[in-house]
């Protein structure tokens, strides 16, 4: 897996059709955790893509996350096209 | 305004509406909607006013501390807006309460601090067929969405059918809160409402704003079964919403138990709040230690009897008892329930 924060990289011609960049957005105390409110990374599917982010950031483990994939919030793992957006959202407690 | 016109208006001089919770996000909604000119407006809170709540609740003054907020903001409310009706209702919300008075009003607003609030008030509005208006903050960040809609039926269930663990969830000043957060969520919150009054809502969303990254951010969401739902009025009545958010432990301790307690036998008092918070806490053998210390911390205190963990409202108070009783497996460790907002030492 490959995380791209901004500079160019070069990935071999099989990841373009086994895997896609996409951009993932981290809300709330996730952002906190991964130190970025966004990141590019190359992943297959939604699953692929946690556990680079769990390997990265084991703290994300034990959080509650509500996924969505292009704004559409996803339950059950799914392929990732390139230029999918990835929005991670924790509950929000305060009032 | 074109969308509002005299027809506008009448509907929402003609509606009802209740808000849980009269603090940070419950303010900004009572103000707005009485200047939107509500028919009538009820607020649900337990709770006095403190100073630590001026800076972002809005309708009090130093003067009110300690008066309870419900009654202090129906008086400022009504002096302001005259034409409306303004209720106080200076109660916790329960599932009792919850099944009597939701039915009496056109729509909810959760201006609620805690996550099994909101899944008895989703609960509730799902059986008694109520829309409610979710809303909540988190640093620079507040959500909100429009819940059991006519039109849309997702519910807070469908953003998280497991709720989250307690301890992951921070209820009160260990990050801290600035007042444009709660401020800004809860004008969205009131005009959600105004525009289901209006009928003018878009459903089925999620909103995030973050004002720190000036990202606004929505969710599309889909309605799911869930199994663990109560699906009658006397399962409700039966569902613990505490216990099932892991807000409830079987080691805690009332303010009242251990105002007894200290009174016959040795206890020490671990006060896991920042060196600013306020009041202070003035029981004896009390050690002060703010929680992102605690775990590097070493105490002096016996390997024996019985320790109190608290804080200001019980919630990091729970982190700060898992820690102490791995580390002190002998010492009986007890979090004190509903911290020092409870307590209230004379």
């Amino acid at each position: 897996m490959r995380i791209n924060t901004g500079s160019f990289l070069l990935f071999p011609i099989s990841d373009l059709y086994l895997n896609a960049m996409a951009k993932v957005l981290f809300f709330g105390e996730l952002k906190d955790i991964s130190g970025h409110a966004e990141l590019e990374l190359t992943a297959g599917d939604l699953n692929a893509l946690m556990n680079c982010l769990y390997e990265k950031w084991p703290d994300l483990k034990s959080k509650t996350i509500l996924k969505a994939i292009n704004q559409t919030v996803v339950e059950e793992n799914s392929v990732l096209h390139a230029a999918d957006e990835v929005a991670l959202m924790p509950p929000f407690s305060g009032g | 305004m074109a969308e509002i016109g005299v027809e506008g208006q009448i509907a929402l001089q003609q509606s009802s509406v209740l808000l849980i919770g009269a603090g940070g996000l419950g303010c900004p909604v009572a103000q707005y909607l009485g200047g939107a000119g509500i028919g009538k407006l009820a607020l649900m809170d337990f709770d006095t006013i403190d100073e630590s709540n001026l800076h972002r609740q809005l309708l009090y003054q130093y003067a009110d501390i300690g008066k309870l907020k419900t009654e202090v903001a129906a008086e400022r409310l009504t002096k302001q807006f005259p034409h409306s009706s303004f209720i106080s209702i200076p109660n916790a919300l329960d599932k009792q309460n919850a099944l009597e008075l939701f039915k009496v009003y056109d729509i909810i607003v959760d201006c609620t601090d805690s996550i099994s609030a909101r899944y008895l008030i989703n609960d509730a509005c799902f059986l008694l067929d109520k829309p409610w208006i979710y809303g909540s903050v988190n640093g620079f960040s507040g959500q909100w969405a429009v819940f059991n809609h006519p039109q849309n039926k997702v519910q807070y269930r469908d953003l998280f059918p497991i709720p989250p663990n307690a301890s992951e969830m921070v209820n009160c000043n260990v990050n801290g809160t600035v007042g444009v957060v709660p401020g800004f969520t809860a004008t969205m919150q009131a005009t959600e409402c105004i525009k289901y009054i209006l009928q003018l809502s878009k459903t089925g969303f999620l909103h995030t704003l973050d004002a720190l990254e000036n990202r606004f951010y929505s969710l599309k969401l889909a309605t799911k079964i869930h199994e663990n739902q109560p699906k009658t009025q006397t399962d409700f009545l039966q569902f613990s919403y505490p216990e099932y958010c892991g807000e409830t432990n079987q080691m805690e301790i009332t303010p009242k138990a251990l105002l007894e307690l200290v009174k016959i036998q040795n206890v020490w008092i671990i006060d896991v709040r920042d060196e600013d918070e306020m009041p202070v806490c003035t029981i004896k053998n009390t050690i002060h230690i703010p929680l992102k210390l605690l775990e590097i911390a070493n105490l002096e205190i016996p390997d024996s009897g019985i320790a109190v963990t608290l804080c200001q409202t019980g919630i990091r108070s729970l982190k700060a008892q898992k820690i102490l009783q791995l580390k002190y497996p002998k010492i009986q460790i007890l979090n004190l329930k509903g911290g020092m907002d409870q307590l209230k030492l004379k």
